[in-house]
C-alpha cells in the first residue's frame, strides 16, 4: 500500500538555506514545502494539514513568533521546531513558551542533526 | 584765736577737703591750705583774688547765679572747674550762708571727671565704630576706608594704611591718606617701614614722638618722614597676616593713652575679620561661577529633600527655572520607576554612607525623560554634621544613544553574518554526506577545509558577540541548579575528535558522581568549555590533560580546575593572559588557531558571577587554570542579554 509522505512546512526568507535544508529532509522521504513570509505561512496551515513545522523567526510580513501563535491558538498539536540565528535567552524563552517543540540555533547545527530531530518526532 | 577756734582751725587744715569763707561778691575771708594747694593758687592771690577769677569761665555765670540761692538761705552742692583748660581741677562744693558770709566745703573730684571723660572718649569712638562698620548699603571694602579714616580722625593722623603679607611680598590692602607714596596694590619694603617693628614684636606698637625715642634711627624715619605711629598686627586664623597703622608726620603732644590703644585694637580686629571674610566671599564667588557656568546640573538639597540650589546647567537640562523649583521637593524630579532608588540613595547618603555614582531617568518640566548620570556627595555644615546633599546630573542621552546603536549594530551584524555562515555550513555538509553525488578525495578534502575554516567563522562571530556584552556590562546571569559534571562530560565528548587526534591522555577527578550546583548553563559552559579546549589545543600530541571538579566546603567554593602538560606561558607574558585579543608569542608561533578572546570572556563572567580566576604556568611544562566560584551559586545579574555559546 502506498505510504503518504510526511508533510513538513518550511518557514524560511533565505532561499539558498530553505534549500539545503529541503534537499537533505526530501532525500530521507519527507515532503517539504517551502513559504519565504509568515503571510504565506499561515494561509498554508490554514487550508493543508502538516506533520511537522520548521520556523525561522524574523521573517518578513509576519514574523514566526505569530505564525506560531496563529498555529497554536488553532489548537494544532503539530511538533514545532524554530531553526533561527536569534540566540537570545529571551527569545528561545518566548518560542518555547508560544509552543515551539525545540529551538536550534542556525549556525551552530548541522543538517544532520535536524534531521535526527526530524525523524525523531515524525518517526 | 581762742583755744577752741585754733583746734577747729588745725583740724579744718589737715584734711585733704577745701574749706573757705567767701563773701557774696567772691572774696576770699577764710581759706585752708588745702584751697591754696588744689587750686594751685597762692595764698596772696587768695588774698585779693575773687573765686570768679581763678574759676573757668565756663562755670562763672552758673555758679554766680547758685551763690544768689546760697545767700537766700539754700543749702547747694556745685560742681566746678578751676585752673587752664589743659590742667583743670574739679571741685564739688557744698555751699550754705550764715549772716551773709557764705561756707564752702569742697573735694577735688578731677580724677573722677577724668575717668569719666576716658569713658566717654571710648564710648564715642565705640559708636563712631559701629556707624563706620554697619552701613547695610555699603561695600566691606568701603567700610574698611570709612574705619581708617575714622582712626585717622581719632588717632590725630593722617595716613591709615592696611597691608597683607605674603611669603617674601608685603602689599598695601587698603590705605587712606593723601600720601602720594601710598596706593592700593603698592608693593612696600617691609625693612623700611615702622610695620617691622610691629611683626618683630607681634603685639601693638605706638611710638608718640620718633625723634625722641629709639626709633630715631630706624631706617622707616629716614624714609617715611613720620614722626608719630600706632599699629597693631592683623591675624587670620591665628598667624599675621598683615598691620593696620596710623602714622603722622607730627609728633603727638602726649603718650598715646589706654583709650587709644584699646581703639586700634578693636580697629584691628575688626579689618581682620573683614579681611578674612573678603578673602572667603572671593573663594565663594570663584566657586559660585564654577557651578554656575558648568554645563552638568548641579542641584542642591536639604535633609528633607527641599531644593535650596539651582544653577545654570540644572535650568538647561530640567527647564525649570531657579525660581520656580527653589524650595520644591527633589521627588519632581524622579519618575515614578525611579523614586525609590532616589529615595534610598538619599537616605544612604544622609546616613553618612558612601554612593557610587549612577545612572538613572529624570524628568523634566515639559514631562519628558532624559537619561543621567547622577553623582550625589553630601554637604557638611562647619560642624561636620551633614545638612544636604548636592548632586550633579549629566545629560548621558547622547551616551545611551550610541550605546544602543553599538549594541544594535553588533546583534545585528551577528545575526546578517550567521545566515550565510550556516549557508556555507550546510552546503559543505551536503556534498560531504555525498547529496550531490560522490566526491573525489580531494574534492572532499577541499570541502572539508571549507566545512572547518567556517565552523572557525561561526565561533568568532559568537565570540566577538560575547566581548561585546562583556564589555557593556548586559549580559545575564540566570542561575539554575545543573550538574556541573553533565556539562563537563559534554564539553569534553564534543572534543574527542581532536582529543583522539593529538592521542591525549585526559583525565577526570570529581569530586562525586554528580555535582548540583546553582549556575548559569551558559556561562557555565563557557567556563569549562574555555578551560579544557585551551589546555588541548595548547597541549602537545600524547600530552596528558587532567579536568578536576570538585566541591570545596571549608574554602566555601566550588572548584574547576584544568591542568596540562602543554605549551605554557612565557613568564614575562603571564599579566597579560587575560587582556583582550591577547595571545602568547610561543603559541602565535605555532600558529595555532585561536582569537585571544576566550580568556577575556571567562575572566569578566567568573567575576561576575561572584568567582575568581587564576593559573600557574611554566613554559614548556605546563599550566594549571583554576576557578573559584561561591558554593552557594553564581551571583544573579540582570542584563538583558545572554551569552551565545561558542562551539569548539
Amino acid at each position: 500500500m502506498f505510504r503518504k509522505k510526511k508533510q513538513i512546512l518550511v518557514l524560511e526568507d533565505e532561499m539558498a538555506l530553505s534549500k539545503a535544508l529541503c534537499i537533505k529532509l526530501d532525500n530521507e522521504g519527507y515532503q517539504t514545502t517551502t513559504v519565504e513570509n509568515g503571510e504565506d505561512a499561515i494561509k498554508q496551515i490554514d487550508t493543508r494539514v502538516f506533520d511537522l513545522f520548521i520556523l525561522d523567526l524574523v521573517t518578513p510580513r509576519i514574523d514566526g513568533f505569530g505564525v506560531l501563535k496563529h498555529l497554536r491558538n488553532k489548537n494544532q498539536d503539530v511538533p514545532v521546531f524554530v531553526v533561527s540565528n536569534l540566540s537570545q535567552k529571551e527569545d528561545m524563552k518566548e518560542a518555547l513558551a508560544t509552543g515551539a517543540n525545540k529551538y536550534f540555533i542556525k549556525s551552530n547545527i548541522s543538517l544532520t542533526e535536524i534531521l535526527e530531530e526530524a525523524k525523531s518526532v515524525l518517526g | 584765736m581762742p583755744e577752741d577756734q585754733a583746734h577747729i582751725a588745725n583740724f579744718l587744715g589737715s584734711t585733704k577737703d577745701l574749706f573757705c569763707v567767701i563773701t557774696v561778691d567772691g572774696h576770699f575771708s577764710y581759706f585752708t591750705d588745702s584751697v591754696s594747694e588744689i587750686l594751685k593758687v597762692s595764698r596772696e592771690d587768695l588774698a585779693t583774688k575773687t573765686i570768679f577769677d581763678l574759676m573757668s569761665p565756663l562755670d562763672v555765670g552758673r555758679t554766680r547765679e547758685e551763690l544768689q540761692l546760697v545767700v537766700e538761705g539754700n543749702s547747694v552742692t556745685l560742681d566746678n572747674r578751676f585752673g587752664p583748660e589743659e590742667d583743670t581741677v574739679w571741685i564739688s562744693w557744698n555751699l550754705f550762708a550764715i549772716d551773709n558770709a557764705i561756707y564752702a566745703i569742697g573735694r577735688n573730684m578731677t580724677e573722677v571727671h577724668t575717668d569719666r571723660q576716658t569713658l566717654e572718649v571710648a564710648q564715642n569712638r565705640l559708636r563712631l565704630l559701629h556707624q563706620a562698620t554697619s552701613d547695610p548699603n555699603q561695600t566691606l571694602g568701603e567700610k574698611i576706608e570709612r574705619v581708617l579714616n575714622l582712626g585717622n580722625l581719632q588717632l590725630n593722623m593722617e595716613t591709615a594704611v592696611v597691608t597683607y603679607m605674603k611669603d617674601d611680598t608685603y602689599t598695601i590692602v587698603r590705605c587712606k591718606t593723601e600720601d602720594p607714596r601710598f596706593e592700593k596694590g603698592k608693593e612696600l619694603d617691609v625693612k623700611q617701614t615702622f610695620d617691622s617693628v610691629v611683626l618683630q614684636v607681634g603685639n601693638l606698637v605706638g611710638i608718640q614722638d620718633v625723634k625722641n625715642s629709639v626709633y630715631d634711627e630706624h631706617p622707616a624715619h629716614g624714609v617715611t618722614k613720620f614722626e608719630s605711629y600706632i599699629a597693631i598686627p592683623l591675624y587670620v586664623d591665628g598667624e599675621i597676616s598683615g598691620v593696620l597703622s596710623f602714622a603722622s608726620k607730627r609728633a603727638q603732644p602726649e603718650d598715646f593713652a589706654v583709650t587709644d590703644y584699646d581703639f586700634v585694637r578693636l580697629m584691628g580686629q575688626w579689618v581682620s575679620s573683614s579681611l578674612a571674610l573678603l578673602s572667603a566671599n572671593k573663594q565663594i564667588a570663584y566657586t559660585a561661577a564654577i557651578v554656575g557656568s558648568s554645563e552638568d546640573a548641579i542641584i542642591g538639597q536639604d535633609k528633607e529633600g527641599l531644593i535650596t540650589t539651582w544653577n545654570k546647567g540644572a535650568e538647561k537640562l530640567l527647564q525649570y527655572s531657579a525660581d520656580e523649583i527653589i524650595g520644591k521637593h527633589f521627588s519632581l524630579l524622579v519618575p515614578e520607576a525611579k523614586k525609590e532608588v532616589a529615595d534610598d540613595t538619599l537616605r544612604k547618603l544622609l546616613k553618612g554612607e558612601n554612593v557610587e555614582h549612577y545612572d538613572s531617568l529624570r524628568r523634566k518640566k515639559d514631562g519628558s525623560l532624559v537619561d543621567v548620570s547622577v553623582a550625589i556627595s553630601p554637604i557638611h555644615d562647619e560642624e561636620k554634621e551633614i545638612v544636604g546633599a548636592s548632586s550633579v546630573l549629566r545629560d548621558i542621552t547622547r551616551e545611551k544613544q550610541i550605546d544602543k546603536a553599538k549594541t544594535e549594530f553588533v546583534s545585528l551584524a551577528s545575526h546578517q553574518l550567521r545566515t550565510p555562515l550556516s549557508a556555507i555550513n550546510w552546503y559543505a555538509e551536503l556534498l560531504r554526506d555525498g547529496e550531490a553525488g560522490k566526491m573525489t578525495k580531494q574534492q572532499k578534502e577541499f570541502v572539508d577545509e571549507i566545512f572547518v575554516g567556517n565552523q572557525r567563522m561561526v565561533k568568532l562571530v559568537n565570540e566577538l558577540l560575547n566581548v561585546s556584552r562583556v564589555d557593556f556590562g548586559n549580559f545575564s546571569i540566570d542561575p539554575i541548579k545543573v550538574d556541573v559534571l553533565d556539562v563537563s562530560h559534554s564539553v569534553i565528548k564534543e572534543l574527542v575528535p581532536v582529543i583522539t587526534k593529538k592521542k591525549l591522555n585526559v583525565e577526570e577527578k570529581y569530586g562525586a558522581k554528580q555535582i548540583m550546583y546553582l549556575a548559569d548553563p551558559n556561562i557555565l559552559r563557557i567556563v569549562i568549555q574555555n578551560l579544557v579546549s585551551n589546555a588541548v589545543k595548547y597541549t602537545p600530541d600524547k600530552g596528558k590533560v587532567i579536568v578536576k571538579i570538585e566541591e570545596k566546603k571549608k574554602e566555601n567554593s566550588l572548584l574547576i580546575e584544568v591542568s596540562d602538560t602543554g605549551y605554557g606561558i612565557p613568564k614575562e607574558q603571564q599579566d597579560q593572559i587575560f587582556s583582550k585579543l591577547f595571545r602568547a608569542d610561543n603559541v602565535l608561533e605555532m600558529d595555532t588557531v585561536g582569537t585571544g578572546l576566550g580568556l577575556y570572556v571567562l575572566k569578566s563572567v567568573v567575576e561576575e558571577s561572584g568567582g575568581s580566576v587564576s593559573f600557574e604556568s611554566v613554559e614548556n611544562e605546563g599550566t594549571t587554570f583554576t576557578v573559584l566560584l561561591p558554593l552557594g551559586g553564581m551571583k544573579p545579574k540582570e542584563g538583558g542579554k545572554s551569552l551565545s555559546q561558542v562551539t569548539p
